[in-house]
């Protein structure tokens, strides 16, 4: 029914409804009334149009628009898609940011970017226009965040060990030594980034000698157990005990171990080769031995447990004869050794990490098996004969983690290359090793220890290596 | 490639959460990741998801490095299914999970932090019975009552870690965060050292207290709903908001007779997004009503700043009421103008 309609009908009761019917008409068609009815729609529109750019800002302003998180130090690149974050018909006139922070806005292709220099909540505020404003040239502000994460690497803090401790040993060492058969030994340890951060010590450690009479040379690496008290004495001493035993004791025994490989190298029957394993398993267990009683009696001696002192122990015993390297390598525990000969084509793993019974245990010197197995030694030792020698590799699990990450890559020659390439500068860093002829040992050793800085998300353990390589 | 520690947020996002409890929670799960950015164990280990709850369930951030958490804008919902939300978890979990394998170290036990501040609206027995044969061997659940009337048997039934949040202090909500960032914080560095991989920070007992199979319940029944929450709609804006009233009771002498009346006092009225609606269980006939005679306080309008903001429609529904002469419905179009009526009426209240 329309207005005409409706008011015939109310006013139909009424005995003069026709005069009123007349005079209502009149008021409606006055060209006045027309014009204030006009002007009262044009006023409503107006409010309307107004709560629709009220709507719009509204909108906007409870919009979520998320960015891409940044980090210091990396590369940032955002483009907006307008449209697709809920700007359709606005018009952007600018996205403001702070200036010290390392990005910024480039508006002829929506990007933000750069490299972000702080960290911590980056304001920006987008700036639009309505096409709906009656007054266009209004600016709108939308505030909005880009969240900066600072670089994980600054977030582990170096706290010193302390100095105090009876069992104190440096945050970390070198070691080198030259015109070993023409080859140099070089020898770095350094205490992981989660001790560091906790300011707890260096577990791993290191030893080396050679016995001047029978020109035996020795090298002993240890990892202490993560949990166990002592274990940065634990490894100190297993390492040494060894050593010195090779260096001081062993003389008249490695002499005599001299002429059974002579004898075995001439003749490799099965007598002569009986006889050479079994005199090197005296030689072996009797090491292995001495090192597991220091640890018993310093742990008595403390009234400590053995086991406060836990730890992994790997060595290896070189001699040349006349044209070829005799290598001798036992390993208990985690860590690897690894020989490269043949400039490169050939691969010898003389070491692979041991389990414990359960998976993902780790077995120690001190875990008792030694006396329990027979085959204790045995199972862990191998005898090599090898015509030449480039490199020879010792390294804890803080290394072989990070750089192998499983147990299977360890049989793998081209994981090997990749190592030494790696260690040559072929790295995230660019630091290098100069393991050629070029530097001295001590220089070098000393690069080995910056190149042990190297990140490894997830691997923060300490890093002990020992390179034997030749000079060219 | 590291093993992951799973976190997830299982959050109760129903109308009695709007204003200052969601306010909170949200800021207090920025504090959370603000703090874990700077712990480099948490860093390397920590993946989080955020999944909120009302009358439907919704992951709001889907399992991520901690690295790329972005703080999330939480809504708000009608309802809270409980039962539902469960079911959403156990998908994401199911989804989620990285098992070991030869290839790849499988997750820590996920960590799951349930906040609540009220009884569950849906049927729960499906979804806690799959939670006990599946999942509740698997993961450590912490749940935290935000409210004073939850049913502490169901939160019994899904772990034995039940806590209830006590708001007691200024800073109460604050330690309550700084007490979940210690937790995940102690569990990362566990993980790292091979441990359990879920060590709970100390509890003060000010501000969250366990609570154990055989406390005595309070009260036999359930007490009355401490707030009382109401849906209208902006005339001007169109947009949705909410009305929040918080339940006092008032002594009143009557002939000599100390009587306690029961009546809601407003807190605010809070402008909310278009998402409520699918937050919310599709037909809210189940809701309770109240008597604006119980009511006191008018709200103005959070979208439009209308004087009047609890208009009721012919359609029963609400709306806010301005100057104009003519108002009309935003819910069904109606229009007319509006009186103060005497007498009181019985309004839909959401489900909460």
């Amino acid at each position: 029914m329309n207005l005409l309609e409706r008011i015939k009908s109310i006013l139909a009761p009424f005995a003069d409804h026709e005069a009123w019917e007349a005079l209502i008409l009149t008021m409606l068609q006055d060209i006045q009334t027309q014009k204030d009815l006009k002007h009262l729609n044009v006023i409503e529109e107006r409010i309307m149009e107004s709560y629709k750019i009220k709507r719009y800002l509204y909108d906007i302003e409870k919009l979520n628009v998320p960015l891409p998180n940044a980090t210091v130090g990396k590369a940032y690149k955002y483009t907006f898609d307008w449209s697709y974050l809920g700007f359709k018909h606005l018009l952007i006139r600018d996205v403001k940011l702070p200036e010290d922070w390392g990005l910024a806005y480039d508006h002829d292709s929506s990007v933000i970017s750069g490299t972000p220099t702080l960290y911590g909540d980056l304001s920006i505020e987008i700036l639009f226009t309505l096409p709906e404003d009656k007054a266009p040239e209004t600016i709108h502000i939308k505030k909005t965040t880009i969240v900066v994460n600072p670089n994980p690497k600054s977030l582990w803090k170096t706290i010193d060990s302390d100095r105090n401790d009876p069992y104190w040993k440096p945050d970390e060492a070198i070691l080198s030594h030259s015109d070993i058969y023409g080859m140099n030994l070089i020898i770095a340890s350094k205490r992981g980034r989660s001790h560091a951060h906790e300011g707890k010590f260096r577990d791993d450690d290191f030893a080396y000698a050679s016995n001047l009479h029978s020109q035996w040379h020795v090298i002993a690496l240890a990892d202490g157990a993560g949990s166990a008290k002592f274990s940065r004495q634990g490894s100190k001493l297993a390492c040494q005990t060894v050593v010195q035993y090779i260096e001081h004791e062993a003389s008249e025994k490695l002499s005599y171990l001299n002429n059974l490989i002579s004898l075995f190298l001439q003749d490799d029957s099965d007598l002569n080769k009986t006889e050479l394993n079994n005199f090197l398993y005296t030689i072996l267990s009797e090491s292995i031995n001495l090192s597991y009683n220091k640890l018993r009696e310093e742990s008595s001696k403390e009234g400590n447990s053995i086991h406060d002192y836990s730890t992994t122990l790997l060595f290896v015993l070189l001699k040349k004869f006349d044209q070829k390297y005799i290598v001798i390598s036992f390993g208990v525990g985690d860590g690897c050794i690894g020989a490269l000969a043949n400039s490169g084509e050939e691969f010898v793993l003389l070491s692979e990490p041991d389990s414990g019974e359960y998976a993902g245990q780790t077995r120690f010197l001190t875990s008792g098996d030694l006396f329990k197995d027979s085959h204790f030694i045995v199972k862990r030792t191998k005898f090599k004969i090898l015509s030449n020698l480039d490199v020879l590799f010792i390294m804890t699990d803080g290394i072989s983690d990070p750089k192998f990450q499983a147990d299977a890559s360890l049989s793998r020659i081209e994981n090997w290359i990749a190592l030494w390439k790696d260690l040559t500068g072929d790295n995230e860093d660019n630091i290098g090793v100069d393991l050629s002829n070029g530097t001295l040992p001590q220089e070098t050793a000393s690069q080995l220890l910056r190149w042990l800085d190297f990140w490894s998300p997830g691997n923060h353990d300490d890093r002990t290596m020992a390179i034997l390589y030749k000079n060219d | 490639m590291h093993r992951r520690l799973p976190i997830y947020f299982l959050i109760d996002v129903s109308e009695s959460m709007i204003g200052e409890q969601i306010d909170q929670v949200e800021t207090g799960l920025a504090t959370i990741i603000k703090e874990l950015k700077s712990d480099p164990y948490a860093l390397e280990t920590v993946y989080l998801s955020v999944i909120v709850f009302a009358g439907q369930p919704r992951t709001v951030i889907p399992l991520q490095e901690l690295i790329h958490f972005y703080p999330p804008k939480f809504p708000i919902g009608g309802g809270t299914s409980l039962g539902a939300a469960l079911g959403h978890l156990m998908f994401e979990l199911r989804r989620n999970t990285i098992l070991n394998s030869p290839e790849r170290k499988g997750d820590w036990k996920p960590i799951i932090f349930l906040f609540t501040d009220g009884v569950p609206t849906d049927d729960t027995t499906q979804a806690i019975q799959e939670w006990k044969d599946n999942w509740q061997r698997k993961v450590n659940l912490v749940s935290v009552s935000f409210g004073e009337e939850n049913d502490m048997s169901i939160l019994h039934s899904l772990s034995e870690n039940v806590l209830i949040f006590q708001n007691s202090t200024i800073n109460s909500y604050k330690e309550f965060f700084k007490w979940v960032t210690a937790s995940i914080k102690s569990s990362s560095e566990s993980v790292e050292s091979n441990g359990s991989g879920f060590e709970m920070a100390l509890l003060k007992s000010d501000i969250l207290k366990k609570h154990n199979v055989v406390d005595k319940p309070e009260n036999l029944q359930f007490t009355d709903p401490n707030y009382a929450v109401l849906l209208g709609k902006c005339q001007n804006i169109k947009r949705p908001y909410l009305i929040k009233y918080k339940k006092e009771l008032v002594h009143t002498d009557i002939l000599g007779l100390d009587l306690s009346t029961r009546i809601y006092k407003l807190v605010n009225a809070y402008a909310i997004q278009e998402d409520y609606f699918e937050l919310s269980i599709q037909n809210q006939n189940g809701g309770s009503s109240i008597s604006t005679d119980e009511l006191r306080g008018m709200p103005t309008c959070p979208c439009c700043g209308n004087q009047w903001g609890l208009a009721i429609c012919k359609c029963g529904n609400i709306h806010c009421v301005g100057e104009e002469s003519i108002s009309q419905c935003p819910w069904c179009g109606n229009q007319g103008s509006y009186g103060f009526g005497s007498g009181s009426l019985d309004i839909n209240r959401t489900q909460g």
